[in-house]
């Protein structure tokens, strides 16, 4: 990843050249909820938010940072709060499949 | 090196110690309840824009304060919730919340002052000014003792001694008060403060709040004591320093103090020379700088004594059904 930055992109060594990628490659791998294909399809996701930042500040007066706090999102969303939906869903589901068990005997 | 370097550089130390003793006293508390924080970078970073946005729009430094902490306390509120009810991971948690303090100031800031991600510079009575402890004027004379009391004591902002202040009050709060025992307890076994009857999930939002009002303190300073108005990433890592030095102390205030004054004036000494010469060899002040968490990382290896965090730190509590 690192030789990737400096040999094949900028093709020189500069200050903070892999743009925290460590830390957004977190979030990355969350929201691909740890399974290789949708840590590739996230990453995508990630790829197109850079560019779209880039072209976001080109064109608009919205600073590129607009991206950072997607990110943030995403990550406090599906990393830290993921209990917050998960929890009352589980419950849901586990109260959907219990409800038919009390009628089977009576059929 | 004369007198005079020696004076100015235990100056700046000070200074530059304050915002890292509030952040660390903030991890402190959050961190003895059983929350881990790597989020204080955010929490100061948010304290310290709103603190200066709002002494800028209504000119009133104390205005800013309040709406540093009360910024520093939402975000400390959301670390709580993510991490205390709906049992999150703290890590992912603190990782969020310094990714959004990063974006927001930003953004926030273009909209609201459109000068380029940086709040108007503060003056007057939009910044906090400086205050002389009393007998400086006459004690000032004296020599060796007069210029450390008249130069390095005397003269910083309040906040510095309210940060100052804070080490006692949080060993007292900690070590001999009903509170802090149950606070340390719930640190280190949950299961026996909860079978106590006491509420786990009360005293582990207390903790993360005040977390958020140390943070806020140590924000405000930043923007409103230190420097004049807000930039862009103006913590420049100030929060991880402080976890550092958290680390370093052992969880404990009185040697937070310390480690807070070595780190401080290690990023004095590097402020002020671009490289030291020892003769023999020369540092550049990089090296300086990185100094802290080398110094760290060689506790943690348990080179120099051993730190022992928390037992119950990163883990949200469970209760059995």
């Amino acid at each position: 990843m690192a030789i990737n930055a400096v040999m094949g992109e900028q093709e020189r060594l500069i200050q903070d050249n892999v743009l925290g990628a460590g830390f957004v490659g977190i979030a990355v791998a969350l929201m691909g909820r740890s399974h290789p294909v949708g840590v590739f399809l996230a990453a995508v996701l990630f790829g197109a938010l850079y560019q779209g930042g880039a072209e976001l500040e080109f064109e608009t007066s919205v600073p590129r940072e607009m991206i950072v706090v997607i990110q943030a999102l995403v990550i406090l969303f599906t990393g830290a709060l993921d209990g917050m939906v998960r929890r009352p869903l589980e419950g849901m589901f586990l109260r959907y499949n219990r409800r038919p068990e009390p009628g089977m005997p009576t059929e | 090196m004369s007198f005079i370097d020696i004076i100015q550089i235990l100056d700046s130390t000070i200074r530059l110690a304050t915002p890292l003793l509030l952040a660390c006293l903030a991890g402190l508390f959050s961190e003895r309840s059983g929350v881990f924080d790597i989020g204080l970078e955010g929490k100061m970073l948010i304290a310290a824009f709103f603190s200066a946005a709002v002494a800028a729009a209504t000119g009133s430094v104390w205005l800013g304060l309040l709406a540093g902490i009360a910024a520093s306390m939402a975000f400390a509120l959301i670390h709580g919730i993510a991490s205390i009810t709906f049992r999150g991971d703290q890590l992912i948690s603190g990782v969020a919340i310094n990714f959004l303090a990063a974006g927001m100031t930003v953004l926030i800031a273009q909209d609201w002052f459109q000068q380029g991600s940086r709040t108007p510079a503060l003056s007057g009575a939009g910044r906090f000014s400086r205050v002389d402890l009393p007998f400086a004027d006459t004690v000032q004379g004296v020599p060796v003792i007069g210029p450390l009391y008249a130069d390095v004591l005397s003269g910083h902002t309040i906040l510095v001694y309210v940060a100052l202040l804070a080490v006692p009050a949080t060993w007292w709060v900690l070590f001999r008060t009903r509170f802090g025992l149950r606070l340390r307890a719930v640190g280190e076994n949950p299961g026996a403060v909860d079978t106590a009857g006491v509420s786990v999930i009360r005293l582990r939002y207390a903790a993360v709040l005040i977390c958020g009002l140390l943070c806020g303190l140590a924000g405000a300073y930043l923007a409103t004591g230190l420097a004049a108005g807000f930039t862009k990433d103006m913590t420049a890592g100030r929060g991880f320093i402080a976890l550092a030095a958290l680390i370093f102390a052992k969880w404990r205030p009185w040697y937070a103090l310390f480690s807070c004054l070595l780190f401080g004036f290690l990023q004095a000494v590097s402020n002020r020379y671009s490289t030291l010469d020892f003769g023999i060899i020369e540092i550049p002040n990089a090296f300086v700088l990185a100094l802290p968490y080398i110094l760290t990382v060689v506790i943690l290896a348990g080179f120099v004594g051993r730190a022992i965090p928390p037992r119950a730190g990163g883990e949200p509590y469970v209760k059995e059904r």
